[in-house]
């Protein structure tokens, strides 16, 4: 995110020329950054972090024992496995002048609006009672930016869902498919829905390997044409137009290979970010300000992780298992036809 | 005197309404989640959480699990909730005492099928030696032992050695051939793998498989072959006397014909020589009846419901199930 502050040359001299010339500078910086256009608006669990939430109890990776390998592994996010009483999430830097504003949908269809802290660190929080009640199950969190630059309304929405569950409370849900499937919010002006990121059981389920389905919604309806792009954490970027359903489809990419297997870790999580954007001709006016074009920018980053095909192997399984069946009935029959006795009779010879 | 009712039920054949109640058990614990059905995640017996269209849970995973919680926590709402899931096992075992292990474990009907095709094949049976018995027994134990441990040592450190890795969680259930046969019935061959993504995973994938060819040509052999090494009946031994139904055996008038031990699936040689214990539940029972059904003796052996008779030997009852497999004919 480019700053407003810092790095602006010949600002060491005078107080008063500082004071005085400053607010000019920071708006003219202000504006050519807008019109280079800002990064996607994205949620995050802290400035520096990745996606989700970290888990502190399994810690984070770090030098590995006798300072050779450097352990990889991203934090357990928090979500996966344990509940939190409160969620807090951080975002990225927003405009200045727009207009930013907070939703969370719980997962009985309900829509709050959670506590907003703007600023150099903007984040919301909001709260998640604990049990197997209205807020077991997925939690969408938006953050919503509008603001018109030069003719262009520039709406941009930042969405990450949190899956309050806990398996003490049970699997029961998982039946309930507007718990376990992504649900819209129609109120959102674009956003995203990514399917089957969740197994039967709440679990992250998205691995490497994956097909995506992404579908683009604008205010809960399907929008075709809009671009879409998924970036996985290594770089890799692919670019596709939705479909008049507003579906686009995705395989995602591996891109884990360590070096050696003992750095393979199977809970290693990747970071991807689905972004979908879209221009429209609308004139209308916001806040005063007259527009002439409308710009979406959404986001929706997930976590995914190496697919167990990278670790699983069938045919050693099935290979075991008829070793150790062979050698069990093997030995049951071999056993058996040693204790068969053959007949002897002593007969009495002269 | 005994009620009609009561000489009928004496009369009648348990074996053939334990195999109607095992298919039912089995449908239950591992289609349930079809219908919606969740009889509760701390059953006293294996209905597989790798299931996923399970009807019901073993309270081993969750033991397993909550073993990994660190001492300091023991007191804390997590040792609550620790308590809570040994509450409901509780509650759920000693309505059917070991009866769970005969009636309702999908495993041990899973054995008891593979038992009638070996019977259908005319394949005589195997039986294992007094000795053998005994020494084989003490791996449950073992077992038990471990899968508390392990987990145990993944929250805590003892002795000042380091934590074990997340690996060791359910270090039981991964070799539990529950975990890789069950879901095969819906179709889920997902269990039949060896992870590689760790030493730890890929060895106790492999003892997994290995164990379950070993269940599957065990069983074909030897009646109920993995019972003898099972955890839960371990466990179970635990609180048997706590259980609301019983098995009794009056010692006076037990004459020792054998008839109990060759009907016991799981070959208990006490429930014959046995004559001084009126409790004679062992830890390898698993209360299937066969032993009643297989006594001559009037009122020798006994089940029980909160001390009320159930089912009763009787020499009707002998003799007319006998007739039924052509003995002495």
């Amino acid at each position: 995110m480019p700053s407003f502050s810092g790095g602006i040359p010949g600002l060491k001299g005078s107080v008063c020329f500082l004071t005085s010339v400053m607010p000019f500078l920071l708006l003219g910086v202000a504006t050519v950054t807008e019109a280079q256009g800002l990064p996607p608006l994205r949620l995050a669990l802290s400035p520096t972090a990745p996606v989700g939430e970290e888990c502190l109890a399994h810690g984070q990776g770090g030098p590995a024992k006798g300072g050779k390998a450097v352990d990889d592994r991203r934090p357990v996010l928090e979500s996966e496995h344990r509940p939190l009483p409160v969620r807090t999430y951080h975002f990225n830097a927003h405009r200045r002048l727009a207009d930013v504003k907070a939703y969370v949908r719980h997962p009985d269809g309900t829509v709050d609006v959670p506590e907003l802290r703007l600023g150099a660190n903007p984040q919301l929080t909001f709260k998640t009672p604990f049990g197997d009640g209205p807020n077991h199950g997925a939690h969408n969190v938006y953050v919503v930016e509008q603001g018109v630059e030069g003719d262009v309304l520039v709406v941009r929405t930042a969405k990450w869902i949190v899956m309050h569950h806990s398996c003490g409370w049970g699997h029961d849900q998982k039946f309930n498919e507007q718990l376990t499937q992504p649900q819209p919010l129609e109120s959102i002006p674009m956003e995203i829905l990514i399917s089957d990121l969740w197994d039967g059981n709440f679990h992250f389920r998205v691995t490497t390997g994956q097909k995506l389905s992404i579908t683009v919604l604008r205010n809960g309806h399907p929008l075709a044409k809009a671009r879409v792009s998924v970036r996985s954490e290594q770089g890799w970027v692919k670019e596709v137009d939705a479909d008049k359903d507003g579906v686009a489809t995705f395989q995602l990419i591996r891109d884990y290979y360590p070096t050696r297997w003992q750095e393979f870790h199977r809970t290693r999580r990747g970071e991807f970010l689905a972004t979908a954007t879209y221009e429209a001709e609308e004139h209308g006016e916001y806040k005063g300000i007259p527009y002439g074009r409308v710009r979406y920018i959404t986001t929706h980053p997930w976590t995914y992780g190496p697919s167990s095909w990278d670790y699983a192997s069938y045919s050693m399984g099935l290979l075991i298992a008829v070793i150790a069946m062979a050698l069990t009935g093997g030995g049951v029959f071999i056993y058996r036809e040693r204790r068969k006795k053959p007949y002897q009779e002593i007969v009495f010879e002269e | 005197m005994k009620s009609k009712l009561q000489t009928a039920i004496n009369n009648c054949n348990v074996s053939r309404f334990r195999f109607y109640v095992q298919i039912f058990s089995f449908a239950l614990l591992v289609y349930g989640g079809y219908l919606a059905i969740n009889i509760g995640d701390q059953l006293p017996t294996f209905a597989c959480v790798f299931d996923q269209m399970r009807g019901g849970a073993c309270y081993l995973m969750g033991l397993q699990h909550q073993m990994t919680t660190p001492f300091k926590s023991y007191f804390s709402g997590r040792g609550i909730g620790m308590l809570t899931g040994l509450l409901t096992f509780f509650l759920f075992f000693i309505a059917l005492n070991k009866a769970w292990c005969g009636f309702v474990c999908p495993l041990g009907t899973l054995q008891d099928w593979l038992s009638s095709l070996r019977r259908k094949f005319g394949i005589r049976y195997a039986t294992y030696s007094a000795q053998n018995f005994k020494g084989l027994g003490t791996i449950k134990y073992i077992l038990l032992a471990l899968l508390i441990l392990l987990p145990m040592a993944i929250g805590n450190s003892f002795f000042g050695l380091p934590k074990l890795n997340h690996d060791f969680g359910v270090p039981f259930c991964m070799i539990c051939p529950g975990r890789t046969l069950l879901p095969v019935f819906h179709g889920d061959f997902s269990q039949f793998i060896i992870d590689f993504s760790s030493k730890t995973k890929m060895v106790f994938t492999a003892l997994g498989m290995a164990v379950t060819g070993m269940l599957l040509a065990g069983a074909f052999a030897k009646k109920r072959f993995f019972c003898l090494f099972c955890p839960m009946s371990a466990f179970h031994y635990i609180f048997h006397k706590a259980g609301l139904l019983r098995l009794t055996k009056d010692g006076s008038k037990c004459t020792r014909c054998g008839n109990c031990y060759r009907a016991c699936d799981v070959g208990i040689h006490a429930i014959a020589d046995d004559l001084t214990h009126k409790n004679i539940i062992k830890d390898d029972c698993m209360m299937c009846l066969k032993c009643i059904e297989a006594c001559p003796e009037e009122d020798c052996l006994k089940a029980s419901f909160f001390a009320m008779p159930v089912y009763e030997s009787s020499a009707q009852g002998f003799f007319k199930r006998m007739q039924g497999k052509c003995h002495g004919k």
